[in-house]
């Protein structure tokens, strides 16, 4: 049949072939064209995001808080200060919300190491802390010559200072995004593998496997505001764990679920026939065979399954967004936390802060891109496929 | 002597009976998880349709709604006062189709074409950079594709558009052929790879071009795999918030009468109330769900039907 | 089943989070018993305050809290700012200790019988594009003509003719809510109104947009956008304490007395404090008194 087709084509495409070259040329140019467009399209929003983002982007983005943190602190005086007592020196400090006076830098002699904030705990002043009291003075309006004179007019061993530690870092929400990796991982990656064991392993073809087969496939479908929607009265509600890390979690490992599943099924599929046959032949079970000779054979696909999970859990915001809150902080199981997606997201709606949501996603399109690499990497180390 | 290999054989027994009830413990706890999957799309499509579809009930509590007036309103207006609430949602339901239909038409002939050049032309080192690209594509975060489309897709609107603002069905548009091309491009080149080499070579035996061999013989033949692409690169569309919540202007009634008016589709409409709502507002958000949720599973059913096509032949 | 299969993987996670958690605690460092001269108070409280409610009172809350938590390091306070009515409602059903609105209370919010405390006032500001020099002034009329949908021209409330953009907050917010008590159109936004979310979404709308004309709390002006004199008065924090500035709202803090913390007490006794409006003032609100 086919190849009665091909013959028909034959011999209305030997006819044509002076007109031919054109047609293909043509062809070749729109070919051209839509991949440039793709191309160009992705070199666009990756120039716009790292244009803009890229300024916002050093090793306090990094580091730091999103909010600020205030603490009254206890400094113990230096034992030999250059500039003053406590033996740091005062400067101007860039943060998100302009420049103000603070530690630039400390000498080896100063103590700040030692401070303590009201409760008493231990609270080390830091370089680029802003200086905001000395005593019962008020600094922030002076030059580092005052607050040098301020500090050194102080008369007991230990001299109190308020400061606060700028924000505008992303800190919190890099740990939230791991915490809900592992979390969601935790959750999903043991459901899906035995779901994925059970499919290739155990079930014949039958109504139940298809219902499960249709029902992973359903759940890839379903769009992440739906998942929202579901999470959002079930864990948040029903569940009663609020906005909180366990929700978001919990959620996502349901949109985790079909992407684990079809991968680990691949790579169990693609573990040759006899290696089983041999392990049962010499007597082992069937648990004992997938235990020591199917799964190892498959842990390549297992962890390509993982990072593609990792990569989706990045990625994701409406979901999270109905389940897991905005907060930037570093969450508890109860409590919530932004990813730095969902925080890309808050930023960019109720600060209008387009830079700084530029320099999140410049942040996350690097973590993307690192793990589009590790995943390549490990497909081209251990496929037998082809 | 004779006592001791019953009693070996005994041993061997339980044993044995041990393994046995082992392997099947292992057996239904892999079901069990390989249910999971069911249990959940049970419990989203029994949660979201239960808590949608009770303010269409006399008795609900939080007070009704006539489903006809939701289905077929053209203004969305919530109050506190029930009494001039309005939440109709069919220009919605006519902005995320035609959003969706725009981006279709717009991206499946470039999702198509830059497949074929993926898998048919470019030379191993081109496609070396042109398939991670489409990769990296895919795994861009929606809510960048929304700032980058504020950023750049809206202001360029304004400019050409004969309406003053940028956010329009042209902006969502946009936005969504670009979110749907790497899901065509991806398994559009799939489908194209898995067309057997002796269809190629029988065409070029014919004398046919490479172009001709192509458009005649291996898209056709990787018919059915881009018609997956395609009705999951619609289900995508359809079911995208984050990329365009920032773009579509979210207006609170009316149908759009050209591409430059602005829309607002149904996911927008959940994402943009659904902190504030509670009571009847939060219920009929989730109704909208369900008129989203109607829309996925229709589209899950076409691609099933499409898949079992694909494994008859 | 899947109760089951919940309950199980939360069991696994709760222990190991357990197992972890324990071992971050505790931390005493060298102290050096001297108290601050600077901070006031003597009895410190310590334990967890949580809020929630309008993200326009979000800046005002989270450095309250920052200060509050500088005097007070053992306690942990969060707020998230997830909108007015939703803060309301959480308050009510005591999710969070505290809810915070940006609005009056509704009749509806004011029959659940919670404490309600004003911790600040804020005007909203009529913004339009800086490059709309033709518009300088408006009234109350004007505003409500053009939110209604009833003024479509610039040309009609003395602009240069061109075609208005009107954006609006998304409903529920409380800004929104209380703009449009105040000029007077509830439930009756133009349907061709561009609906943005958040306040920064609202500003970034405006001020990438020539036609366009938005509100936004006093909080968020800046050099991108131009705030109008409303009926010839400067959007000023002094004209809205002098009762002329037209557009103004109360921040308000809600909650039931049985769900409050003594230390969510405190707070709330700290931001009417004078350091407390102190700060309130710093961060573009409006000092009651």
């Amino acid at each position: 049949m086919n190849n009665q087709k091909f013959l028909d084509h034959g011999t209305t495409l030997a006819r044509t072939s002076s007109s031919r070259i054109i047609k293909d040329g043509f062809f070749y140019g729109v070919i051209g064209v839509a991949t440039l467009f793709t191309i160009g399209v992705l070199v666009m929003i990756l120039a716009f995001i790292f244009s803009k983002g890229i300024g916002h982007i050093d090793l306090n983005f990094f580091m730091s808080d999103y909010e600020q943190d205030t603490q009254y602190l206890n400094v113990p005086i230096a034992e030999d200060g250059a500039d003053n007592k406590l033996g740091i020196t005062i400067g101007e400090i860039e943060t998100e919300d302009g420049i103000f006076m603070g530690v630039t830098s400390i000498s080896s002699k100063a103590n700040v190491d030692a401070s303590t904030n009201r409760a008493d705990d231990a609270y080390a002043l830091k370089k680029g802390d802003v200086i905001k009291k000395i005593g019962n003075t008020k600094v922030e309006d002076f030059t580092a010559e005052e607050i040098n004179d301020v500090i050194n007019q102080q008369t007991d061993n230990v001299i109190g200072v308020k400061m606060f530690r700028p924000g505008g870092g992303v800190y919190p929400m890099i740990i939230t995004t791991l915490m809900m990796i592992g979390l969601s991982l935790l959750i999903a990656g043991p459901i899906g593998i035995f779901a994925a064991i059970y499919l290739v392993e155990y079930a014949k073809e039958g109504r139940l496997v298809k219902v499960i087969r249709f029902a992973t496939e359903s759940l890839s479908g379903i769009p992440s505001i739906i998942y929202g929607l579901f999470g959002m009265i079930v864990f948040v509600g029903l569940f009663k764990f609020n906005y909180s890390l366990l929700s978001g979690a919990l959620t996502v490992s349901i949109i985790l679920l079909p992407i684990i599943v079809r991968q680990t099924e691949e790579s169990l599929k693609a573990v040759p026939m006899t290696y089983r046959e041999g392990s049962l032949g010499l007597g082992a079970t069937k648990l004992y065979t997938i235990r020591k000779s199917v799964l190892p054979s498959a842990i390549p696909g297992i962890v390509v399954a993982i990072i593609l999970s990792i990569g989706r859990i990045i990625g994701e915001s409406a979901a999270l967004l109905l389940t897991a809150g905005t907060v930037s902080r570093i969450p508890s199981l109860f409590s919530s936390g932004a990813t730095l997606t969902v925080k890309a997201y808050a930023v960019a709606k109720e600060e209008g802060n387009i830079e700084m949501a530029c320099a999140i996603g410049t942040v996350i399109i690097i973590m993307v891109l690192i793990l589009n690499g590790i995943s390549k990497f490990i497909s081209r180390k251990y496929t037998i496929k082809h | 002597m004779e006592k001791d290999m019953s009693k070996d054989m005994n041993k061997d027994i339980a044993a044995n009976r041990k393994r046995e009830k082992i392997e099947a413990v292992a057996k239904a706890w892999f079901l069990i998880n390989a249910s999971v999957a069911i249990i959940c799309v049970a419990a989203i499509t029994f949660f979201v349709f239960y808590k949608g579809l009770q303010p269409f009930f006399t008795g609900n509590h939080e007070g009704t709604y006539s489903f006809i007036k939701f289905i077929t309103g053209l203004e969305w207006d919530y109050s506190d006062n029930p009494e001039v609430a309005l939440y109709g949602v069919l220009y919605m339901i006519i902005g995320s189709i035609v959003a969706t239909l725009g981006a279709i038409v717009i991206g499946v002939p470039i999702s198509v074409l830059t497949a074929v050049f993926i898998a048919e032309i470019a030379p191993e080192p081109v496609k070396k950079i042109v398939k991670p690209a489409v990769e990296l594509l895919a795994g861009i975060p929606s809510i960048l594709y929304g700032v980058f489309g504020l950023g750049i897709i809206v202001p360029w609107i304004r400019d050409i558009s004969p309406k003053a603002q940028g956010q329009s069905l042209f902006a969502v548009m946009i936005v969504l052929t670009i979110m749907i091309l790497p899901t065509i491009i991806t398994i559009t080149e799939n489908a194209i790879r898995v067309v057997p080499n002796s269809f190629r070579e029988g065409s070029y035996g014919l004398g046919a071009s490479k172009i001709q061999t192509i458009f005649k013989v291996i898209l056709p033949a990787a018919k059915s795999g881009i018609i997956t692409g395609v009705v999951l690169g619609i289900g995508r569309a359809i079911g995208e918030t984050m990329a365009v919540i920032l773009v579509a202007g979210n207006p609170q009634g009316g149908i759009p009468t050209s591409i430059w008016e602005p829309i607002r589709p149904l996911t927008t409409n959940i994402a943009l109330e659904m902190s504030y709502a509670f009571g009847m507002h939060q219920e009929m958000l989730f109704s909208t769900g369900v008129v989203l949720f109607v829309f996925i599973i229709v589209i899950n059913l076409i691609l099933a039907r499409a898949k079992a096509k694909i494994s008859e032949q | 089943m899947k109760n089951f299969k919940i309950l199980l993987a939360l069991v696994i996670v709760l222990s190991l989070v357990g197992i972890t958690g324990c071992s971050t605690d505790d931390t005493t460092g060298d102290t050096l018993n001297t108290t601050p001269e600077a901070a006031t108070g003597d009895t410190m409280s310590s334990g967890v305050v949580t809020g929630s409610g309008s993200t326009s009172v979000e800046k005002i809350a989270l450095a309250t809290m920052d200060e509050f938590m500088a005097l007070n390091p053992n306690v942990d306070a969060t707020y998230e700012g997830i909108g007015s009515s939703g803060g309301v409602k959480n308050a009510d059903e005591g999710t969070t200790e505290f809810g915070a609105a940006s609005r009056k209370l509704k009749d509806e919010e004011k029959s659940w019988g919670m404490t309600e405390v004003v911790i600040a006032y804020d005007g909203i500001a009529v913004i339009v594009h800086p490059s709309n020099t033709a518009m300088n002034d408006i009234t109350m009329d004007q505003i409500l003509g053009i939110f209604k949908g009833e003024i479509t021209d610039w040309s009609e409330v003395g602009g240069t003719a061109g075609p208005i953009v009107v954006v609006s907050r998304e409903d529920g917010s409380g800004t929104r809510g209380a703009f449009e008590e105040i000029v007077g159109f509830e439930d009756e936004l133009s349907s061709d109104a561009i609906n943005a979310e958040g306040n920064g979404n609202v500003q970034v709308t405006v001020a990438t947009n020539e036609s366009a004309i938005g509100y936004v709390s006093f909080t968020y002006i800046d050099d991108t956008v131009k705030p109008l004199l409303v009926e010839g008065v400067e959007a000023t924090v002094g004209n809205v304490l002098n009762d002329t500035f037209p557009i103004s709202r109360p921040f308000i803090m809600m909650y039931h007395e049985e769900n409050m913390s003594d230390t969510a007490l405190a707070y709330i006794d700290f931001i009417l404090s004078p350091e407390g409006q102190e700060i309130v003032e710093e961060e573009g609100g409006i000092p009651v008194n």
